[in-house]
């Protein structure tokens, strides 16, 4: 269909008509100039045929000068009105016979001039003996009866140059109306194909907005979860704490010092601790031991619940954040100690900080953030390799949008690898939260979605960009904390 | 001298015939037998000869003047550089007409030495044109030279001419001024 479109079904070009016509017009010509000139052949004929009978008639007349006898084989001719002038000359160059019509010149013996279509000579032979020469000359043919001959060409031509005319003005119509079709066609295809990008961009968003509503479900399920566990985790984390308080306030030495005195009022001498007090001190020693190593285990679970349970909040967006206008570059440098260690001598950090730009985040978790991917990209690549921690400006406008981004600045934060990558399937999930491909123990699963959470309460957005085999792209996209907005928060 | 004459004569020829009687020429023989000279040769186109008349293609097409000469050379002349079919004309004077003369047409003037009849008889029944002078007029020769009106004209004898075995063309027969059939 679009291999078609530049090329015309049939090329049927005015050049071309032009040429049929001129060819029509030479053809004609050409035709009326054949039988012109066949016509003038034939009249040629004929008048040598009258010629050479009138010449084979007046032999004898020429021979013995017999001019009466040849006169009037002459004569006979003269009944032909074609005929202009009829001369008998004899061997002697002698006139024997003759006529000629009214006005008209007397025929000379002196052969023919080359030109004359008129006129011709044949000699008069009584076997092989020439006795004489028979000049004929024909009347010149009126021009409307010339014309008239020439007629059904010329009319011939004329109707076909018309009908190759019209044939030319239907072929046009025909063309224009094929053009202006084929221009819909290709209108139509553009539409088709607007149609169809706008229906990939709505499928895109549709999906866009199921993960979003997935996150946020999933988010608020959480959220609500890890609130109320919270707050358990808080009660019982404070009655721990009372439990500690008062084992820690009726400590065994005290409770036997207290039986000691009872006994010395009672009036015993009690100088020294009997050595059954010594095993009942040394005894309830021990229990009050473990009992506290039980309120230490419950107590650190208790940490580790919060602790989990905050970072729920986080995914949830609704931990707490303290958000501070900071530019990215400098919390990165000064974190660069902290991440070489983290991902050890196998894997090199490239730091390509490009963008001087504030944006207003909450320090603390966006340096977890960047450890968290760091230590993920070090993990994708157990080989060793690069990563590339990229801070650059970005401008989103109509020229360039980014869904689900509102026009402005932003600040893009990229951390790139090429390690393994990452199928469809799984990046589809790496935020959801306990997802994770590490061994069991390696990962909680909450890294990427408590970082998507804490970007999404920060107004800005995460992404992954991966492919099995070529590394994997983490994007962090915050808005550009402006001077108004920075002192508003303040 | 000679060359000039003959061809002021030839060209005379033609104005000559229709005044033959009347006109005046210093030529040494008289128009009217110049006409006839002419007329002599002229015959031949006319005339189918029957086939092997001629030994060979280009064997002489002979015209015998029998008796006096009334030409006086002139028909020698006028016949020089003609010819009949490839056959170039020659001229011959007999006395007298034999049956083996060979002539193709033999001219019978006045005969000192025979008379035209016996003449005639001598070639009849052979291919020979005979034409007879109108001074001598017999019916029997196949072609007779007559004077008309001021002009050479002749009749024809075709009876005498199928009895040589000859053709006259029917052109011919409608110049002459009388044609006729005794047989």
């Amino acid at each position: 269909m679009t291999a078609n479109r530049d090329r015309k079904p049939f090329g049927f070009r005015p050049a071309m008509m032009v040429l049929a016509v001129g060819l029509l017009l030479l053809v004609g010509a050409l035709a009326t100039a054949y039988q012109y000139r066949s016509g003038r052949i034939e009249h040629r004929r004929q008048l040598v045929t009258q010629a050479n009978i009138l010449a084979a008639s007046v032999t004898a007349a020429i021979a013995f000068d017999d001019r009466v006898a040849a006169q009037e084989y002459v004569n006979a001719l003269k009944l032909d009105p074609r005929l202009d002038a009829v001369a008998v000359y004899n061997e002697a160059h002698r006139q024997v016979a003759g006529f000629r019509r009214e006005g008209s010149a007397p025929i000379a013996d002196s052969g023919l001039s080359p030109g004359d279509w008129h006129q011709v000579v044949v000699p008069a032979r009584q076997g092989t003996t020439t006795v004489g020469r028979v000049y004929l000359r024909a009347a010149a043919l009126p021009l409307i009866v010339q014309l008239a001959r020439y007629s059904g060409v010329v009319l011939l031509t004329i109707m076909a140059v018309l009908m190759l005319t019209a044939l030319a003005v239907a072929q046009s119509v025909l063309t224009r109306a094929h053009a202006s079709l084929r221009r819909r066609a290709a209108e139509l295809a553009d539409a088709n194909q607007r149609l169809s990008v706008e229906m990939e961009q709505r499928a895109r968003t549709e999906e866009a907005l199921r993960q979003s509503q997935k996150m946020e479900a999933i988010g608020q399920l959480s959220g609500g979860i890890a609130h109320d566990f919270n707050n358990l985790l808080m009660i019982i984390k404070g009655s721990l704490t009372l439990v500690q308080d008062k084992l820690l306030r009726d400590d065994a030495p005290a409770h036997v010092a207290a039986s000691v005195r009872q006994r010395v009022v009672a009036g015993e001498a009690a100088t020294t601790a009997t050595p059954a007090d010594t095993g009942a001190i040394a005894r309830h020693e021990a229990r009050q031991q473990r009992i506290r190593h039980h309120l230490e285990v419950a107590q650190e679970s208790v940490e580790r619940a919060a602790s989990l349970t905050q970072r729920l909040l986080s995914f949830a967006r609704r931990q707490p954040l303290s958000p501070q206008s900071l530019q990215l570059d400098v919390l990165i440098r000064n974190m660069r100690s902290l991440l070489e260690h983290s991902v050890g001598s196998g894997v090199k950090i490239d730091y390509r900080l490009e963008s001087r730009r504030a944006v207003l985040c909450d320090a603390n978790q966006m340096e977890s953030a960047i450890l968290n991917l760091v230590v993920n990209a070090r993990d994708a690549m157990p080989e060793g390799g690069c990563v590339a921690i990229c801070l650059d400006d970005l401008r989103v406008d109509a020229a360039h949008p980014v869904s689900g981004l509102p026009f402005g600045d932003y600040v893009q934060l990229r951390v790139v690898d090429n390690g393994t990558g990452m199928s469809e399937e799984i990046r589809r999930k790496a935020f959801d939260p306990f997802f994770t491909t590490k061994p069991v123990g390696k990962g909680t699963g909450l890294g990427l979605s408590t970082i998507f959470g804490y970007v999404e309460q920060s107004h800005g957005m995460a992404s992954i960009d991966s492919a099995i085999g070529r590394g994997t792209t983490v994007r962090i996209v915050l808005p550009h904390a402006s001077a108004t907005s920075t002192s508003e928060v303040a | 001298m000679a060359g000039l004459l003959v061809v002021g004569l030839a060209c005379a020829i033609g104005a000559a015939a229709v005044h033959a009687a009347q006109a005046k020429s210093p030529s040494p023989v008289s128009l009217e037998y110049a006409v006839k000279a002419t007329y002599l040769y002229k015959f031949a186109p006319f005339v189918t000869w029957p086939p092997g008349e001629f030994a060979s293609t280009n064997a002489p097409f002979t015209i015998c003047v029998v008796g006096n000469n009334p030409f006086d050379g002139y028909l020698e002349r006028a016949v020089a550089g003609r010819g009949f079919g490839g056959h170039p004309f020659s001229v011959r004077r007999l006395m007298s007409l034999t049956p083996d003369a060979h002539c193709q047409i033999a001219f019978l003037a006045q005969l000192p030495a025979q008379d035209i009849r016996q003449a005639l008889a001598a070639v009849s029944g052979q291919p020979v044109l005979t034409v007879v002078d109108s001074a001598t007029p017999d019916r029997e020769g196949i072609v007779q030279f007559v004077i008309r009106q001021g002009r050479v004209g002749f009749e024809i004898n075709v009876g005498a001419a199928s009895r040589n075995h000859l053709a006259i063309s029917s052109k011919l027969l409608s110049l002459a001024l009388a044609v006729r059939d005794p047989s």
